[in-house]
């Protein structure tokens, strides 16, 4: 497969700056080789991550966003207690 | 299935609820904003993904299905602390859209976490703006 790409200039300038031409395949197919995995990985972390709420779901752990926001003040208050923002 | 946001009826306002792991993803990123930069800066970040989300109570649908293949609808929205160069994923689902269901329209939080690794262009921070 031949892929051909349309750099925007100033990233066309930094390659020309920075890579022999003769490396550059070798260079593309390294950080093409790269981005897709670490895409894949966020996949895989994105789907287990869902697969756990949707198991929260039928086990009927979820909370209004009233009871949320509720969580969240006291929360709040010691994150700031912590900081110093708010004196013991 | 009901048809919510068909154009004949008022949109429906959905219940909103989180799901533990949804308050998990919040909790930890939370803490990571405090302790990385600052608590009044987490703080800005926490209330700012509420009013995002509060968003979500009408014409959810509006926002595009998440790119990877679940075994129901799941759906993202974007969001990004003003200032920030870096936006997180809120993926979310839906409940009570049944005819026979007795519970109310409901979006369901399922999970946060960042939208990438790489900082978001001034373009793409302007266009997550105009989501909600």
């Amino acid at each position: 497969m031949t892929l051909t790409l349309d750099l925007p200039e100033e990233l066309a300038f930094r390659l020309n700056a920075l890579l022999p031409e003769e490396e550059r395949k070798h260079f593309a197919l390294s950080a093409i080789a790269e981005a897709l995995s670490a895409q894949e990985k966020d996949a895989v972390a994105c789907i287990a991550g869902v697969e756990e709420a949707l198991q929260d779901i039928e086990a009927g752990r979820t909370f209004s966003l009233e009871e949320e926001k509720a969580r969240w003040q006291h929360q709040k208050a010691e994150l700031l207690t912590k900081s110093g923002v708010i004196e013991r | 299935m009901r048809h919510p946001e068909s154009k004949d009826e008022q949109p429906l306002n959905y219940a909103l609820r989180f799901t533990e792991r949804a308050r998990r993803d919040i909790d930890a990123e939370t803490v990571y904003i405090a302790e990385t930069s600052s608590p009044e800066i987490a703080i800005v970040w926490r209330e700012g993904l509420y009013d995002t989300v509060a968003s979500l109570a009408i014409l959810p649908r509006r926002c595009p299905l998440a790119r990877e293949q679940f075994r129901c609808e799941v759906r993202q929205i974007l969001y990004r602390r003003p200032g920030s160069r870096f936006a997180h994923r809120i993926l979310f689902t839906f409940s009570g859209e049944e005819a026979v269901s007795s519970d109310a329209p409901t979006v369901i939080l399922l999970h946060v976490r960042h939208s990438a690794s790489r900082p978001l262009t001034k373009l793409q921070a302007r266009a997550i703006e105009s989501q909600t």
